[in-house]
């Protein structure tokens, strides 16, 4: 299928990749179908396009690349919502915000994105506990090695 | 939206599942009681809307020109 997006245009995609997202995105939650498009030249980041929408694309990464203590406290009916029986389907993401001041950028580890990729299903998890903030400075720490 | 007025320690049922309760009243803070099943979402609005703004933010659109991603995260091989 052609997906429409407003950074890389007309993008050929895999309808087995779209991912369904039911309760959309906090900000977006009547677009509930995206996929990851992983463009070698925004590594390690990816952008999670939204299927219906080409403007709403959201910067991603893998929040063990900046911190390799991350635990969140992801509720047992989270799993059970998505459908995660085996725990390698079980992908997350954080969103991440970089601003003209790009070490300044900052992930969401308050609210990871857990997606089963194997049943293509997502949501955004709002943690209940304090213990992570919404705006985790990346190059805070050394789990990071700067070039 | 349905607005009703409770004194302490009077609760409102929401479907058979959920149970919200007036705990305390002390100034201009309720101290709110909620049941509910596992599987439903109890948030501070605030906290949504902090989230949904980030969402905002983090929008490829908003990502700044020309970042030199490679410098910044050197490829481990």
């Amino acid at each position: 299928m052609i997906v429409e997006t407003a950074r890389f245009g007309s993008v050929e995609v895999d309808e087995d990749k779209v991912i369904l997202f039911e309760d959309g995105l906090p900000g977006f939650e009547s677009l509930t179908k995206y996929i990851i498009l992983s463009p070698p030249e925004l590594n390690p980041f990816h952008i999670l396009q939204s299927v219906e929408d080409k403007d709403i694309a959201l910067t991603i990464a893998d929040p063990f690349l900046f911190k390799k203590d991350y635990s969140p406290l992801i509720k047992e009916t989270v799993f059970d919502e998505l459908k995660i029986e085996d725990n390698k389907d079980a992908a997350l993401f954080t969103t991440i915000v970089i601003p003209e001041d790009y070490m300044k950028m900052t992930a969401n580890l308050m609210a990871p994105i857990l997606i089963n990729s194997d049943k293509m299903l997502g949501k955004q998890v709002i943690l209940d506990k304090g213990d992570y903030p919404v705006r985790y400075p990346i190059f805070k720490n050394s789990d990071v090695k700067v070039g | 939206m349905l607005v009703l007025t409770r004194r302490k320690d009077e609760s409102i049922m929401i479907d058979n599942s959920i149970e919200i309760v007036v705990l305390g009243i002390e100034g201009d803070r309720v101290r709110i009681g909620i049941e509910a099943p596992k599987d439903v979402t109890i948030l501070r609005k605030e906290v949504y809307l902090d989230v949904a703004a980030s969402n905002r933010q983090a929008l490829s659109s908003a990502l700044p020109k020309d970042l030199p991603l490679s410098n910044i995260f050197p490829q481990e091989d």
